[in-house]
């Protein structure tokens, strides 16, 4: 029997959740309190799109990690966070959420980086994964072109802006900043890792690659 | 063992089998619903419309989870029962049809809540009686009827089956009719009646006489215990077997 978290029914069921979650939200968009519903419309959208993404390269394959629904405990805490800070400023300060022109301007700035991770994942195909691998694969090959031949991590400058924009969505100053940091902190601490084991497995190809393209992060070499 | 097919549902191709076209279907489904939800919540006036396409997006998505669970490995995008047949999306258009119109022009009396509510309670009871009688027959259960007999294939008498001989059939005939009653749709209570029950006459003794084909005297002696529950439906008992030369 596979491992439970590769079962269709449930597969099936938490696409039907997603799905739930962003139709109910996307009503509430115009019937509802807006900053909120939209930040949430973006994540759900954020976890539909890692899903398909994550499947393109293996159709017949799939479990329920590909929606990085829980994607880890510092995510959580943060989403928690985002939406008390969200409630606590509405309910003591509710001119700073009556904004909503930022907030629906700044829901397409979130679209737009959205689309640089999922394009990258699409581009990156099977060589893309949500962990870092620090074993060669046979099959794994230095990705150049497509979005790859400007931005070295596309996928990670695009999910950076997105989670950064996602607080502005939500006209949410604290979580704005909160989310910046962390979200630095973690690529500070992520990308060099990775680009050593990249570099140990392409050699002088991603030394080359690495001096033609960006990170696209700042202060992030 | 040859792979279950649901009726209606066609052999899969190798793209309905994908997973990712399965669950990309139910983020599709899981959207309308969270819509209807949406648009309920938001206080709109034909809240019994909404209901009506939960109950209608439930059924596919409970039909689909029983396939999953109990028939893994035949799953595909046809267990949805979506493409069902020609006929079932047919009567699905009528009855979206007739709702709109009959809004348009008397929208009180379509949104009246003392028949909706009712309706929708009874809706929710033959679900429940259709999905529980699937998984609990567990892989006893098929969408088609068969006229070969399974090594695993054995009569399952206890639970539901206890009282009912066809209990999901007697579960989804309710559901059809008083999914109409949630529309207050007047013609369509009566279309939808007669056709689930001119279905249901003709498949019912068909089905009864390759039971009985199997599991001989046994199964005549449930029959004799038993309802089937849908009104004028009867068979004979013993099933005649002259009906399987058709």
């Amino acid at each position: 029997m596979k491992n439970w978290t590769q079962r269709i029914d449930l597969l099936v069921l938490t696409g039907v959740f997603v799905g739930l979650i962003f139709g109910f939200n996307f009503i509430l968009i115009f019937f509802g309190d807006t900053p909120i519903h939209l930040f949430m419309c973006l994540l759900f959208l954020y976890h539909f799109f890692e899903f398909t993404s994550s499947v393109y390269p293996r159709p017949y394959q799939s479990s329920l990690h590909d929606f990085m629904l829980f994607h880890s405990p510092p995510f959580m805490c943060a989403f928690a966070l985002s939406i008390i800070e969200y409630y606590v400023e509405k309910w003591y300060f509710p001119s700073i959420k009556n904004h909503i022109y930022i907030s629906i301007g700044f829901t397409f700035v979130a679209l737009f980086f959205q689309s640089f991770r999922t394009i990258a994942m699409y581009v990156a195909g099977s060589n893309f994964n949500h962990y870092i691998e620090t074993s060669h694969r046979e099959d794994h090959i230095l990705v150049t072109n497509g979005i790859y031949h400007y931005l070295r991590h596309p996928s990670y400058f695009g999910w950076f802006w997105w989670s950064i924009t996602t607080q502005i969505v939500m006209l949410n100053p604290l979580s704005t900043v909160l989310y910046s940091v962390t979200a630095w902190y973690f690529f500070y601490k992520r990308i060099p890792y990775e680009e050593k084991c990249l570099i140990k497995l392409f050699g002088d190809d991603y030394l080359q690659y690495k001096q033609r393209t960006v990170v696209g992060i700042p202060f992030i070499q | 063992m040859k792979n279950y097919l649901p009726i209606g549902a066609h052999s899969p191709t190798e793209f309905e089998k994908r997973i990712d076209v399965m669950v990309i279907t139910g983020v599709i489904i899981g959207l309308f619903i969270g819509l209807f939800i949406g648009l309920i919540y938001s206080g709109v006036g034909f809240t019994n419309f909404c209901i009506f396409g939960i109950l209608f997006l439930v059924f596919h998505i409970l039909e689909f989870s029983y396939v999953a669970v109990c028939h893994p490995e035949s799953v595909s995008f046809s267990s949805f029962l979506l493409t069902h047949s020609n006929e079932f999306l047919l009567a699905l258009f009528f009855a979206v049809t007739e709702y709109w119109i009959e809004y348009f022009f008397f929208p009180n009396l379509k949104t009246c809540p003392y028949i909706y509510i009712p309706a929708l309670v009874i809706c929710i009871i033959g679900q429940v009686i259709r999905s529980v009688a699937m998984f609990y027959a567990a892989s006893n259960f098929n969408h088609i009827i068969e006229t070969s007999s399974r090594d695993s294939h054995k009569l399952v008498d206890d639970f539901i089956y206890k009282y009912l001989r066809h209990p999901s059939y007697f579960g989804w005939f309710y559901w059809s009719i008083f999914t109409q009653f949630v529309l207050i749709n007047p013609i369509c209570i009566i279309l939808y009646a007669w056709a689930s029950w001119s279905f249901f006459a003709e498949r019912i003794p068909y089905e009864e006489a390759t039971l009985y084909q199997q599991f001989g005297k046994e199964y005549s002696q449930y029959m004799d215990r038993t309802f089937i529950g849908i009104p004028f439906i009867n068979s004979v008992n013993p099933p005649d077997l002259k009906n399987l030369d058709d």
